[in-house]
């Protein structure tokens, strides 16, 4: 379960006949491959940030990006989820069957059984950090704003 | 920061004028209520460089209050 993405340039993702997990034709300004040494799928951005590689098991994985969110199968390249998010992508986060997708103001969760979402939680602020305890996990926001999630 | 730049913003004063020419004029692209509040998110186009899509957040939902900006979202056409 190792996979990285390299960037690469416009004109080589162009000219790459692989799989494309996603893109935007319009806006997109940073390009990569991503590949496991056996899979590989190409994928395009406008940020200049590295999109978030999170493993769900052996055969699924996720990426988050800008304003996009995608589950999908490494050994298909399959997209199984795909989210067009509000709010820019920050991180993703695995606790208790179930997928944390994070992004500045809001939280989306997802059922790692069957990647249904099962709540979307608004922030009061924009967030900072969230901690797992055993029956609660916390969100913390800018300006000290809390929001406890059971 | 850079991408508002792209869009040839480059001072407080044009950001804000964006930000009032969304409030104005931008299309609404969609409206959601939380807890918290509304936030309508508009979006303005900024000639043919690209758009800016802003959200402005109506404290506890009252829509005749002054909205603040919650996010902006650039995005920069090639």
């Amino acid at each position: 379960m190792n996979a990285c993405i390299k960037e690469i340039s416009e004109s080589e993702f162009k000219r790459l006949k692989i799989p494309v997990l996603f893109e935007d034709e319009l806006t997109d300004r940073t390009f990569g491959v991503l590949s496991d040494g056996k899979n590989i799928f190409k994928l395009g951005w406008q940020s200049e940030i590295k999109p978030v590689i999170k493993w769900i098991d052996l055969a699924l994985c996720s990426i988050g990006i800008d304003l996009i969110f995608i589950i999908f199968e490494f050994g298909t390249g399959r997209v199984l989820k795909k989210l067009s998010l509000d709010y820019y992508f920050y991180d993703t986060k695995i606790f208790k069957e179930a997928m944390y997708v994070i992004t500045e103001l809001e939280i989306i969760k997802i059922n790692i059984t069957d990647l249904a979402i099962v709540g979307t939680y608004s922030l009061p602020d924009y967030y900072e950090r969230i901690e797992f305890n055993e029956d609660l996990i916390t969100i913390k926001c800018i300006d000290d704003e809390i929001v406890n999630l059971d | 920061m850079k991408d508002l730049t792209t869009l040839g913003i480059n001072s407080e004063s044009q950001l804000m004028d964006v930000f009032t020419q969304a409030f104005e004029s931008g299309t609404i692209i969609s409206s959601r209520t939380s807890q918290y509040g509304t936030t309508v998110m508009k979006s303005i186009n900024i000639g043919n460089k690209g758009s800016n899509n802003v959200g402005f957040f109506y404290e506890g939902g009252n829509m005749s209050a002054t909205p603040s900006i919650s996010t902006i979202i650039p995005k920069i056409y090639k």
